[in-house]
């Protein structure tokens, strides 16, 4: 399987998206950064203009952050899959003698293992630039993590685990339209459901739903690929 | 010779629309099998099912003399295959699609991607990436990535589309090659007859989903391949001739001035005797030779007549 992944990001040239990777982190890094130190989130007298439960940092970290690599997820994942059954690649991968699942699940997790390290990653970056940063401004957001936590680790792993998974949702309607383009609306899609509010309601901090997401995300991975041996390829 | 491939009463229907229906074909190890048909007759659709790509609504595929399910992956180990057209990973060179396909084929044999370019005349544009491939250069590369692995059944689609003639004949000589030097079984199909009959050992005719006829090249050859063609002034007037004057029943009106008379035993003489006295007016009558063309037209009119 680590052979597959391997060949997956290496015909499909990784380089290109480690490239885009790096240029989105850094463009958050900067714009959270001012969020929280140059004062771009205040109103003209100088409070902060945030929704009430949204004045701590780590609230529009995690939004920024999920938001863009959900979609880059999506991206990546309409360009491994969705695009190679349009421009038949996939043909020519479903007459190799390794079974079709393998194939689909090892372009799966060549997305998703990528992903998950970038946003692991770039989250890292931002927290650091906000930590440095708070030992010498003032910030306008309250800052509410402890880099020397250990749970603060294990969150923002948990959190990048699900927010990469829920991609799968919009790579299996991505399929089903046979559309690359699905796939990318239904992200955006997927980022209200997530982390919009509707007046005080937002399912964001409700503790039960990543579960049921990730939950989800999973089901329609495998429903993604179960049938992928009797189908016919069209 | 035992059949590397055969199907039995293979039949693919989508929304209630049988694309082929019953299709039975032989392919004997060893030999070129020109599977011929008109645009849409379903040569693509049986080659699909035969690659796996595609799954029999009734009948099945044997081959290398196992019948083929959803899960044989084994035998694609021992096939090469173009269906449609090749497609590539475009930022990748030639050389590097075809290391790709050694990667993922299992096929650990360093120097036979270049083996394959150079048979195929692209050693040169090895390392150009296959964007920058010219149509006939890309079908190229797809027939040098389907020989790659010396398979023992090559699987091609409508290879000769976007070659100059030149590159025609250049491959019409590899096949030839491949199949004499390495015993590869090739099944092509082709809409160039011309191309398949100079080649084929065995030739199958599809038309509109059904197996016209199956027939080695030999036997074209050896029956009804010689009639007599004659151009004359009313091509009713002189079947009628034919038919109750010189009790012939095996002739044909191809259009109003033309007939032609496919009777073994028949003399041009004869039939030009026989017209004069009955004054009808000739403008030529001559044997000729039946060509694959000819045959095939026959076949599939007679099969648009049904």
């Amino acid at each position: 399987m680590l052979k597959l992944i391997k060949l997956e990001w290496k015909k499909n040239n990784i380089g290109k998206y480690i490239r885009n990777a790096l240029i989105l982190a850094g463009c958050l890094c900067l714009f959270i950064f001012a969020l929280a130190f140059l004062g771009i989130a205040n109103d003209p007298d100088g409070t902060l203009d945030a929704a009430e439960g949204m004045n701590a940092i780590s609230a529009p970290i995690e939004l920024f952050t999920s938001m863009s690599f959900l979609i880059f997820t999506s991206v990546m994942l309409s360009s491994f899959i969705v695009s190679a059954y349009k421009n038949k690649t996939m043909n020519l991968m479903f007459s190799y003698p390794i079974k079709r699942q393998k194939i689909l699940a090892s372009q799966m997790l060549a997305v998703w293992l990528f992903n998950f390290a970038a946003l692991v990653l770039t989250k890292l970056a931002v927290y650091l630039c906000i930590f440095a940063g708070s030992k010498c401004m003032p910030s306008s957001f309250f800052i509410d993590f402890n880099i020397g936590d250990l749970s603060f680790y294990l969150q923002l792993i948990l959190k990048s685990g699900v927010i990469v998974s829920m991609s799968f949702i919009a790579l299996f309607i991505g399929m089903i339209k046979k559309s690359s383009k699905t796939t990318i609306v239904t992200s955006f899609l997927l980022i209200f459901l997530t982390q919009a509010n509707v007046g005080d309601f937002s399912m964001a901090g409700n503790a039960l739903f990543p579960v049921v997401l990730t939950a989800l995300s999973f089901l329609f991975a495998f429903l993604s690929i179960y049938n992928a041996e009797r189908k016919d390829l069209l | 010779m035992p059949n590397i491939l055969q199907t039995n009463q293979l039949t693919k229907t989508i929304d209630g629309k049988d694309l082929v229906k019953n299709v039975n074909l032989h392919v004997k190890k060893g030999e070129i099998y020109g599977f011929l048909g008109p645009n849409g007759a379903g040569k693509t659709t049986v080659m699909k099912m035969i690659t796996n790509l595609w799954k029999p609504t009734q009948g099945r595929v044997e081959l290398f003399g196992e019948t083929l399910t959803p899960t044989s992956y084994e035998v694609l180990k021992r096939m090469g295959s173009i269906i449609e057209f090749p497609c590539f990973y475009d930022h990748l060179s030639g050389l590097d699609n075809l290391k790709l396909h050694c990667e993922y084929m299992g096929y650990h044999t360093p120097d036979s991607p270049k083996k394959s370019l150079e048979l195929l005349g692209l050693w040169n544009d090895a390392e150009k990436p296959a964007k920058s491939y010219s149509l006939g250069m890309r079908q190229r590369l797809g027939i040098a990535r389907a020989i790659l692995c010396m398979p023992e059944l090559l699987i091609l689609d409508e290879p000769t589309n976007g070659l100059d003639p030149a590159g025609m004949k250049q491959l019409r000589d590899l096949f030839r090659m491949l199949c004499q030097e390495y015993g590869i079984t090739i099944f092509i199909s082709s809409h160039i007859l011309s191309e398949v009959e100079s080649i084929a050992d065995t030739i199958g005719i599809i038309h509109k989903g059904q197996m016209m006829k199956e027939i080695s090249m030999e036997k074209i050859s050896e029956m009804n391949t010689a009639y007599v063609e004659a151009a004359v002034e009313n091509a009713k007037r002189a079947a009628y001739v034919l038919s109750d004057k010189l009790e012939l029943t095996n002739f044909k009106i191809f259009d109003e001035h033309h007939i032609r008379i496919y009777d073994k035993n028949v003399n041009p003489n004869d039939i030009s005797k026989a017209f004069t006295s009955y004054e009808i007016t000739i403008q030529s009558i001559g044997k000729k030779q039946e060509s694959l063309e000819d045959y095939f037209l026959k076949l599939t009119q007679e099969g648009e007549s049904c």
